[in-house]
């Protein structure tokens, strides 16, 4: 008791405007956690349905890093992920075990060894590309080159076998092969991609360490959320998270809506 | 009638381990070739090879009397159509599927149609077009697999085990496409089986095959069982075979037909094999007389007619067969 009132005093100290709900919370605090989560996330809804400037600022800031990320990555590694598949060489199986590994690496750890070669003193650092779009896009593309190649060599081992013999008795040419190939896999190909973009869009590793959280430039949706959140503006980051959500649920109700087409 | 194919001495092994073995095999234009022998016995391999997806590792292949080589093989391998076990259809339509290898030559959309609507035409599945490949029966899938490749107008089909997972009602009209191909197209075909009648009642001519090694006389003596390493010797169980020297393994043997000499009685020769038996049966054929002879187990054999009047033989008559102990074939 003796505690919940000096945090009340404690409060009204250091925040003297307080709002109606924040008086509603003092006065049950016994239910506390639960009205202030409902009001916070009422007041997202607030936030996303009048379509907040500067929270939609936020998201498209990530859609666009994440998916020219994800447009870079896939055109560098979904052929290399076909070609792979297709060919025996030596030292692929070790190629594969590294993917493998490559695949949960720590956004972190990209982010910190791109800080590395990006800063000042670094390798690129004449490029001046820390703490811009640019450094974030390349982050990514790292990140997720290995996730998406990796799955696509998965996605053109789960072709029939029997589709190499009808390639040749065609009279397929080696890219048309390839071709066809994509053209059969293409739902686990488009599942490679989308894996690659969910990844992307959800890290927030690279986006702070090498986007430096610019507000207006480069702040993201995870960056914005993760300040948000110790800043103590909960329902700016709440109506991120939900907007997180739904970029999650619409890719994948499209992808949904793909595999019945194509069954 | 000429011949398309003409293999001497072929050999191919996969992983030091041999799926053919010195094949002499002779396939003519305009005929129908099956191939019948159990799983494993190399006859996808024949069929891998004559279709110019694998080569012979040694031996001679004549392809319209032209020998394989390496500036041939792609001109070869565009006039075989081939057409794999239960065969694999691509996503989307008949049409789709039976259409795409016109694409992959970069023939133009009219002419494509044209072509494409021909062939589902000739084999009776024009009403399938729009179909979704996947939803087709075993049957119809074939009949689009065959369509796939004949668009591209083959000289030769090749198909394997075309006759399995099919219904009767579907092997029946794939038997007579097969004949109508032969007969009104003029299109070679090979095809393997495990069906012994069907490839007799089907086939021009029909080829064995028993662990890589294929045999093109229908007339050919197989014969399996254990080495006997004391007496040089083969135990078919009815009967005793002396082999050459040397040989260390053998679970099957096989004997030309045109290699036993039949005789009233017994020859004086250099022949280690002698055997007393009866005659059996007898089969006219044009140029030769058929002989089964049983003399333990039932040997085949070839003779001329002349040779069949002066030995006056007749069935249940006594006579002597005999054969070189190096004429026969072990494996």
């Amino acid at each position: 008791m003796f505690l919940s009132n000096y945090q009340l005093f404690d409060e009204q100290l250091f925040f003297p405007e307080t709002t109606v709900m924040e008086t509603i919370v003092a006065d049950h605090a016994d239910d506390a956690p639960r009205s202030f989560f409902m009001g916070a996330a009422i007041s997202s809804l607030n936030l996303i349905f009048n379509f907040d400037s500067t929270l939609f600022y936020v998201v498209w800031t990530s859609l666009y890093v994440s998916l020219i990320a994800v447009l870079i990555a896939t055109l560098i590694s979904l052929p290399l992920g076909v070609v792979v598949a297709l060919h025996d060489f030596k030292g692929k199986h070790f190629l594969q075990a590294c993917l493998n590994t490559l695949m949960a690496l720590p956004t972190v750890v990209v982010g910190l060894l791109l800080y590395g070669v990006m800063n000042r003193q670094g390798l690129l650092g004449d490029m001046g590309l820390l703490y811009t779009r640019a450094a974030i896009i390349i982050g990514q593309c790292i990140l997720i080159i290995p996730v998406i190649w990796n799955l696509s060599i998965a996605a053109v081992n789960s072709a029939d076998p029997r589709l190499a013999r009808t390639c040749a008795s065609l009279g397929a040419n080696y890219f048309q092969r390839i071709l066809i190939y994509m053209s059969e896999v293409r739902f686990a190909l488009i599942a490679a991609v989308v894996t690659g973009f969910g990844r992307a869009i959800g890290e927030v590793g690279i986006a702070m360490m090498l986007g430096g959280n610019i507000d207006g430039y480069t702040r993201t949706m995870t960056t914005a959320i993760a300040l948000e959140t110790s800043k103590g503006d909960f329902e700016f980051a709440l109506a991120l998270g939900f907007m997180l959500l739904l970029v999650a649920f619409v890719i994948n109700t499209v992808l949904q809506q793909f595999q019945q087409k194509t069954k | 009638m000429t011949n398309l194919y003409t293999l001497k001495n072929v050999n191919f092994n996969y992983d030091a381990h041999f799926s053919l073995v010195d094949v002499c095999a002779e396939i003519k234009k305009a005929n129908i070739t099956a191939i019948v022998g159990p799983n494993g016995s190399g006859k996808t391999s024949l069929l891998n090879i004559l279709s110019f997806m694998i080569h012979p590792h040694s031996g001679s292949l004549h392809y319209d009397g032209e020998p394989l080589s390496a500036n041939n093989i792609a001109t070869f391998k565009r006039t075989v159509g081939y057409i794999q076990q239960n065969p694999y259809l691509l996503l989307g339509t008949a049409f789709k599927n039976i259409e795409l290898g016109l694409k992959l030559r970069h023939i133009d959309k009219a002419t494509r149609i044209k072509k494409v609507f021909d062939v589902m035409q000739l084999l009776g599945i024009a009403a399938l077009s729009n179909r979704d490949a996947r939803t087709l029966s075993g049957g119809e899938a074939q009949k689009v697999a065959i369509g796939q490749v004949l668009v591209l107008a083959p000289e030769v089909l090749i198909l394997d085990e075309p006759f399995t997972h099919l219904d009767k009602k579907s092997i029946y009209e794939l038997e007579q496409l097969i004949l109508k191909l032969k007969d009104d197209f003029g299109k070679t075909i090979v095809f393997t089986t495990h069906n012994q009648y069907q490839a007799q009642h089907l086939a021009d001519a029909v080829f064995s095959a028993i662990k890589g090694n294929i045999f093109t006389s229908q007339a050919i003596n197989l014969f399996s069982g254990d080495l006997d390493f004391e007496k040089h010797s083969f135990n078919t169980g009815k009967q005793l075979i002396i082999l050459p020297e040397g040989v260390s393994h053998a679970e099957n043997i096989a004997i030309d037909s045109k290699q036993i000499v039949l005789s009233n009685h017994k020859l004086d020769s250099s022949m280690q094999n002698s055997f007393r038996g009866k005659i059996t049966g007898l089969v006219e054929e044009i140029e030769q007389v058929k002989i089964s002879v049983e003399a333990g187990e039932t040997f085949q054999t070839i003779v001329t007619h002349k040779a069949f009047a002066k030995l006056g033989l007749s069935i249940g008559a006594d006579v002597w067969i005999s054969f070189k102990s190096s004429s026969i074939r072990i494996f």
